[in-house]
Parts: structure tokens; C-alpha cells; sequence
């Protein structure tokens, strides 16, 4: 089993030293309703970020578009300098990967096909391995690094939502990203699952931008959360500077506190109760 | 359970089909009014391919053989084997694309445009489209045919309108919709034509021609239905990759870098184009695009680069046995090949539909 040793989080870190992805400006519109409004983040290189709020805050919007799997209206994101509605779609998924909530197969392919649907951006024409020739080699790796190295032959329909959401992280992972986005990854797992996936994020040497919902979760694996509501920024910076008690008051309606541990060498999320919406 | 242990390898099913098409064709073309053993069939089309009059010794190919195989049968069997190659690769492709098991190459309404074609000409002559197409050359194809086709493409084209919209994504859903409403259309105003003309023969014909049959296949067409299957197995094959992006949907599939919009377009086009020249030439055969990439899926897996060669062999097999059965079963008279197809394949569904469990 995974060792589930919390990583280090690093809370007193001032912020992001070099920003890899650095959004400015971001709005979006659908329908009449604004989801993003001007938004501006910036993502630290190699730094694992959250991205809370509630439902409806514009979380897998942001995401989608710092992805560039969606155009602003108004707004730019430059990926280490480069803007990512520019890139060419092959290039930019070299570059960035993302793992959605409980994609559903529409056809019945094994865990090491799956994983190897990360390979296509990396394709040349051709045919067979010729096209590409590391391929064998990133999916063998990437599967052994989230450890589904077992399942290589099972079919999609018989694996748990857990190992169902490994087999996506592989996938990510053989892409070969900088930047890996995920779109709650841990709804419907386990919280021994829940845990699991999480750990092996944080092992990556990449770049994360991770949506979630559970405070508890984004405390213990994030190094900084950038918190939405109503498609505005109401906060963003390291954990235990941003997720203040008046924050958690204003955005979730709940009275709240993160603070140290009394027994781990981490900081938690003490919850008392919700406040009644104004 | 594992997928891969209980399935021959890839390669051995596919020399196997590649092996059952051929010897499909050898059979099919003995059969008949007159029928013509194995070796001789082999030995009219060794003549024919340069090998000498008596390529295998025995007495010399005579000149009823030569008629029967080559002339009569080699091109219906042909043609059978190509629009059934063509139908299936274009049911495997749309199914993928809009992720829906109830595509099938008729989807964008391109049957029941070039309905509108040959009802047109059926009821109302072909005089009008003589007098417009007079003095070009059209080798082996007939007004019937060219209406239809013409039919299929403005069919087509509406469709494509209506379902590209503001957005011009050609959204599943949407493009199904717009694909259902032009098929409703066209089949009012076939019924409207059909039924004012006031004529039985009319009626019988129509009826005739939207069943589908091979019995006007001649070389010129068989020739360009096989280009296209080739041309069409060889450039989705291409598409294989991308059309495995496309499984965990829309969003997935950009992110591992197709352009979804341009596959999109690309391939309901060819797919539809492809599918009306199949249509105008041979009538509207239904159930094998449909059916046979449900069939084939079971033994090769999901992976589009085994998937689409195997459904063109897997399509050319059926339709080829189907086009045998319709002009053999009855003495005297033919029956619809898109009955035949269904007979065969809806129990060959039902029954993979009774053992899935999801």
C-alpha cells in the first residue's frame, strides 16, 4: 500500500517564486451570466494550487481556461511566457494535462490503452511504433509511478472509480506535462482513496492546479489556493495565509479556522458551524 | 478478466477475414441462374489477369464462363463487398464521433435526401435531368443514380447548415437533431410525390429502390464504389488515433490535442460523401453500419486502428453473403438486400445485447 505520509506543506512561504502559469485579466460569459470576471492568478512552478469555492464559482471554467480548452472573452494566460490560446492544440497538450471529474468511456478499452491515449499529442505521422518510438517506454512508467502497473490488462468497465482515476492521472502523466490541472479529481472516491490519489499528485515534479470542494483535502495537500466565488478572486496565496477565518465566514458561510494539528506536523481545518446566508 | 486472453490475436483474425472475403467471392461467383465451380471461377479471372486461356490446365475458359463470371457477377460482387466495406467503416467512425451506439452512415440524412432524388426521377421521368446533363459524359451512371446523389448532397448540406449554428462545432446532439428533422422532411415530400403520382408501378419502384439492391452494378460502378472504400478504410484509418481521443468526450479529446471542431467537419463530411455515392448507386442498405461495428468491437477491442480495417472486411463479408442470398433464393425473382441485412442482423444484435452487461 501507498505510503500515506503527508507531504510537507510549507505555510510560511511568502509565495510562488517563478510563476509558470500567470493569468491576467480573465473574463468569461455564457448566456448573459458572467462565470469569470476579471480574474488575474498567478501559478508558482512546481507548486501544488487549489482552487476552491463554491459550487458555482467558476472553478472548472478557470480551469478549462488556464488549460486553453476554452477562450476568454477578454483575458490572456501565458504559460511560462507563452499564451496558451496560441500554442497549436498538439503542442499545448505537450504542455498541459488535464484530469477531469469521472470521465465516462464511451468505449470499452484496457487501462494500458487508456494510459496510452496520453501518447497521441506526441504522434508523429507514420505508422506503428515507429511514430513514437518512447511511447511503450512513458505509459510502462507512468503506469508504474501511480502503481496500476497490475491492471495494464484489465478492461475499463471492471476497474474502481479509484483505479479509474489513477488510470487518468497515467494519462496525464504520459503526456509528459508542465502543468497538470485537475477538476476535482476525488469526488466519489473513498477518503482512503481520496488520500492515495492526492499523495501521488503531490509526488509529481510538475506543476498542479488542482479544483476541489473538501477544505480539509486543500489544506493538507496544497502549498497555495486561489479562493473563487461568483467568478471573482476573493483570495489566493498559501494555504494558512489565505483560508483566514473572516474568508471561510464571507465565501462558505461557515465559522471556521485552519490551524496547526494538535498531533501531526501539518496544519487542519477546525470547523464549528455554518452561519445563516444573509 | 483479462480483454486480451480471450481473443485470437489481432493479426490472425485479420489474415482470417482477409482470407473469408476472398474465398467468399470465389463461392458467390459460382453461384446462380448457372452454376460455375470453384476452379473454374478461378480460372476465368486467371485468364482475365493474363495467365493464358487454360491457366490451370482443363479445358479452356469458354465463353459462357467468361460472361457469367467476369461480366455478370465479378462486378455485383465487387460492388457488394465495397459498399458494404464502406457502409461499416462510416457506421464505426460516426458512432465514435458522437458517441452514440445508434449512429449509423445515414445520420446526416444523405438516405433519405437521395430518396428525394430518385423518387424525382422515378415519378416524374428523367427527362429533366437528361436535357441538363446532356452532352457530358457520365460513363455506367444513371440519372437515377446522379439524382440521387445530388439529392444526398443538398440533404447534406441543410443538415450542415442547421447543425453547425453560431458555434459552427457540429455538436453531436445538435447534428443528430438536424439529421432526424431534413430525414423527416425529405420522407413527407417522397411520400407526398410517391402518392399523387397515383401509380402502382411508381410506388412498387420506389419502395424497391429504398430497400436497396446490387442488380444495376455494373464495372464502371463497381470500380468507383471499391475507390471509395479503399479511399475511405485508408484516410479514417488515418483518423484512428484521433478518433481514439474522442472516448472520454469532447473535453478530453481536446485536451490530448485534437482539433475537435476540424476532425469534426472532416469526417461527418467524407463520411456522408462517401455513404451518397454508395447510396445512388446501389439505393439506401441499411442495418451494416449499424450493425457490424457492434459486431466487430467484441473480437478486435475499441482501438480505432484495428477497429476500422476489420470493419470494412467484416461489412464486405455481409453484404457480400447478403447480395448472394437476394439474387439466388428465389428463381425468378430477386429479393431487397436491406431485408436480408436486417434478417441477419438484428438477431446477431439482440443476442450481443442479451450477453452485455452494461
Amino acid at each position: 500500500m501507498t505510503s500515506l505520509k503527508p507531504s510537507p506543506v510549507i505555510t510560511d512561504a511568502t509565495g510562488p517564486s517563478v510563476s509558470a502559469l500567470a493569468a491576467t485579466g480573465l473574463t468569461v460569459r455564457l448566456g448573459g451570466r458572467t462565470v469569470l470576471d476579471d480574474v488575474s492568478i498567478t501559478v508558482g512552478s512546481g507548486r501544488v494550487t487549489g482552487l476552491l469555492g463554491p459550487n458555482g464559482s467558476g472553478k472548472s471554467t478557470l480551469l478549462q481556461v488556464l488549460g486553453g480548452l476554452r477562450r476568454p472573452e477578454v483575458g490572456v494566460v501565458l504559460l511560462d511566457g507563452d499564451d496558451v490560446a496560441r500554442l497549436g492544440t498538439r503542442r499545448r497538450a505537450r504542455r498541459i494535462a488535464l484530469v477531469e471529474q469521472e470521465a465516462q468511456a464511451a468505449a470499452e478499452l484496457t487501462a494500458r490503452q487508456v494510459v496510452g491515449l496520453g501518447r497521441l499529442p506526441h504522434r508523429r505521422g507514420g505508422w506503428g511504433t515507429a511514430r513514437d518510438p518512447q511511447g511503450g517506454a512513458v505509459v510502462a512508467t507512468a503506469m508504474a509511478q501511480v502503481r496500476i502497473t497490475h491492471l495494464a490488462d484489465r478492461l475499463w468497465s471492471t476497474l474502481s472509480g479509484g483505479e479509474r482515476q489513477r488510470c487518468h492521472l497515467a494519462r496525464a502523466i504520459a503526456q509528459e506535462p508542465r502543468v497538470l490541472l485537475l477538476d476535482e479529481p476525488t469526488n466519489h472516491l473513498d477518503l482512503g482513496q481520496q488520500l492515495r490519489f492526492l499523495t501521488l499528485v503531490r509526488q509529481l515534479p510538475l506543476t498542479c492546479v488542482v479544483a476541489l470542494h473538501d477544505l480539509e483535502l486543500a489544506t493538507a495537500f496544497c502549498d497555495d489556493v486561489v479562493v473563487l466565488d461568483a467568478g471573482r478572486v476573493m483570495r489566493a496565496g498559501p494555504v494558512r495565509h489565505a483560508l483566514t477565518p473572516d474568508l471561510l465566514a464571507d465565501v462558505y458561510r461557515v465559522r471556521a479556522e485552519v490551524s496547526a494539528h494538535p498531533r501531526l506536523p501539518r496544519d487542519h481545518l477546525a470547523w464549528d458551524d455554518f452561519l445563516e446566508t444573509p | 478478466m483479462t480483454a486480451a486472453g480471450r481473443r485470437l490475436p489481432y493479426a490472425t483474425l485479420f489474415l482470417l477475414a482477409l482470407l473469408g472475403l476472398g474465398l467468399s467471392a470465389a463461392v458467390a461467383l459460382g453461384i446462380g441462374s448457372v452454376d460455375v465451380p470453384v476452379p473454374r471461377v478461378l480460372a476465368v479471372v486467371a485468364r482475365r489477369c493474363g495467365l493464358g486461356d487454360a491457366p490451370f490446365g482443363g479445358a479452356p475458359v469458354s465463353l459462357l464462363e467468361d460472361q457469367l463470371v467476369w461480366q455478370l457477377r465479378l462486378p455485383r460482387v465487387l460492388g457488394a463487398a465495397a459498399v458494404g466495406a464502406v457502409l461499416a467503416v462510416c457506421g464505426a467512425v460516426l458512432q465514435s464521433l458522437t458517441r452514440n451506439d445508434l449512429a449509423d452512415p445515414y445520420l446526416l440524412g444523405v438516405s433519405s435526401g437521395a430518396s428525394v432524388g430518385a423518387v424525382a426521377v422515378i415519378v416524374f421521368g428523367s427527362g429533366w435531368l437528361a436535357s441538363l446533363t446532356a452532352g457530358t459524359s457520365l460513363a455506367g451512371v444513371s440519372a437515377l443514380a446522379l439524382a440521387a446523389f445530388v439529392g444526398a448532397l443538398a440533404a447534406l448540406a441543410a443538415v450542415l447548415v442547421i447543425a453547425s449554428g453560431r458555434t459552427g462545432t457540429l455538436a453531436p446532439a445538435r447534428t443528430v437533431l438536424a439529421g432526424v428533422a431534413v430525414s423527416y422532411l425529405c420522407t413527407a415530400w417522397t411520400s407526398v410525390a410517391v402518392l399523387s403520382a397515383g401509380d402502382d408501378g411508381a410506388a412498387r419502384r420506389v419502395l424497391t429502390w429504398t430497400l436497396g439492391s446490387m442488380a444495376g452494378v455494373r464495372w464502371e460502378s463497381a470500380a468507383l464504389l471499391a475507390g471509395c472504400a479503399l479511399g475511405s478504410v485508408v484516410l479514417f484509418s488515418c483518423f484512428a488515433d484521433r478518433l481514439d481521443g474522442f472516448t472520454f468526450g469532447e473535453l478530453s479529446a481536446r485536451s490530448l490535442g485534437v482539433d475537435v471542431t476540424a476532425t469534426r467537419w472532416m469526417l461527418m463530411v467524407a463520411t456522408a460523401l462517401v455513404t451518397a455515392v454508395a447510396v445512388a448507386v446501389t439505393g439506401a442498405i441499411g442495418f451494416v453500419g449499424l450493425v457490424v461495428p457492434h459486431l466487430v468491437r467484441p473480437l478486435v477491442g475499441h482501438g480505432h486502428r484495428r477497429l476500422l480495417p476489420t470493419c470494412a472486411l467484416a461489412g464486405a463479408i455481409l453484404l457480400l453473403w447478403a447480395d448472394t442470398a437476394a439474387r439466388s433464393v428465389l428463381p425468378s425473382s430477386e429479393l431487397p438486400i436491406g431485408a436480408i441485412t436486417a434478417l441477419v442482423g438484428v438477431p446477431v444484435l439482440v443476442i450481443l445485447m442479451m450477453r452485455r452487461t452494461t
